[in-house]
């Protein structure tokens, strides 16, 4: 479903290396087996979309009614915007923040009367990703303040009982993208994958 | 696909968003001021020295009577420019709420009566009034001047803006 998103990257231009790492995240994380969840993303699309409405209303009852007649709708319409707005910042500053991919474990498997069975074999699945985990949250940030910027990843595993597990890791750009500035889809999914296989352990 | 759809989206809702916030905020100052209009650019020399052709003007218009010697700014019935100039008299009548005012630019050597529409010998202070000046900044203004008067700058900046704040991603 997630598609890779192919580009010539500026290797000088850290956001844009972000960028693309970020975006290519759907991708990797589809081939390991997850299916993304669009709630926060959905949250804030609805929020603009409600934001844009209301400055669209207010043009129009600007256009359509005196300045007098119009004082009592636009006041009420300032109001539920700057409210709107104010729970837009907070979302977008507090929830959404660096959250660039939340995800649902297709392969996770609910039977908790499996578990000491599955831990027993766990030794053998060891390169597998765990099934017990339910739910992945993937937060990115960009280290612009050392010699060459990292790509910063925070993994939060959720498993059924919603146990968190979480691990950090950096990585520098170097190692995902070849010298043309192209991202090699392999290599930051194998970090991916052992990233989450680390976390989950 | 999905994904990719959702990226574009708020990215164009992005865009929505500076207008209407932008819009939002001018409204905003339109209701505190109770004014249509709270900024104005001074746009002729009627009322040099005070005030030159592209300064910005801030006006408030929450009070109910305007004094003599004060600088106005007007908008005569189906007229489209507002005309910026000082109360020469004032007759108010207190129980009703009332006041009639007449005017003149500075820089004019006759008052504003032939400003007016046909028969009209007074401004009315609830009807004509757009606002009192409160403030100024000099010279800003001419960029809306230039803006107003060149059509094509206008749609360039506008074009400029919208392509910008699509394509472009911050971290």
């Amino acid at each position: 479903m997630s598609q890779q998103v192919i580009k010539k990257i500026n290797l000088y231009s850290a956001n844009d290396l972000k960028n693309n790492c970020d975006d290519n995240l759907p991708f990797i994380l589809s081939n390991l087996g997850f299916k993304q969840d669009f709630k926060l993303k959905d949250i804030e699309i609805g929020l603009s979309t409600a934001l844009a409405l209301i400055g669209g209303t207010t043009y129009l009852v600007d256009k359509k009614l005196s300045f007098s007649e119009s004082y009592n709708y636009t006041v009420i319409l300032i109001v539920v915007y700057f409210l709107i707005q104010t729970v837009f910042f907070v979302f977008m500053k507090f929830y959404q923040a660096d959250i660039k991919y939340t995800g649902i474990n297709l392969n996770n498997n609910k039977d908790t009367k499996d578990k000491k069975n599955k831990k027993n074999q766990k030794d053998q699945k060891d390169q597998n990703i765990d099934e017990e985990i339910n739910k992945i949250i993937i937060k990115t940030t960009i280290n612009k303040k050392q010699v060459v910027p990292t790509y910063n990843l925070t993994i939060e595993l959720f498993d059924n009982d919603s146990n968190v597990k979480k691990f950090d890791s950096n990585l520098k750009f170097s190692s995902v993208f070849n010298e043309l500035g192209f991202l090699q889809i392999e290599e930051f999914q194998k970090i991916i994958k052992d990233s989450i296989i680390k976390t989950s352990k | 696909m999905l994904s990719v759809n959702r990226q574009q989206i708020s990215q164009l809702l992005q865009f929505a968003l500076i207008v209407s916030s932008a819009f939002m905020i001018w409204k905003t100052l339109s209701v505190i001021t109770n004014s249509e209009s709270p900024i104005v650019v001074v746009l002729s020399g009627s009322m040099e020295p005070a005030f030159q052709r592209g300064d910005i003007l801030f006006l408030n218009n929450r009070q109910t009577f305007v004094d003599a010697g004060d600088i106005v700014v007007y908008q005569i019935k189906h007229r489209e420019i507002p005309i910026v100039h000082r109360v020469m008299n004032q007759h108010s009548n207190l129980q009703k709420l009332k006041q009639f005012l007449l005017t003149k630019g500075d820089n004019n050597p006759v008052n504003d009566l032939s400003l007016y529409n046909r028969n009209q010998l007074y401004l009315n202070r609830e009807k004509d009034i757009l606002g009192v000046v409160k403030g100024y900044l000099p010279k800003v203004g001419y960029l809306t001047i230039f803006i107003t008067e060149n059509a094509y700058f206008k749609y360039t900046l506008l074009g400029l803006m919208a392509i910008s704040s699509i394509l472009q991603r911050d971290e």
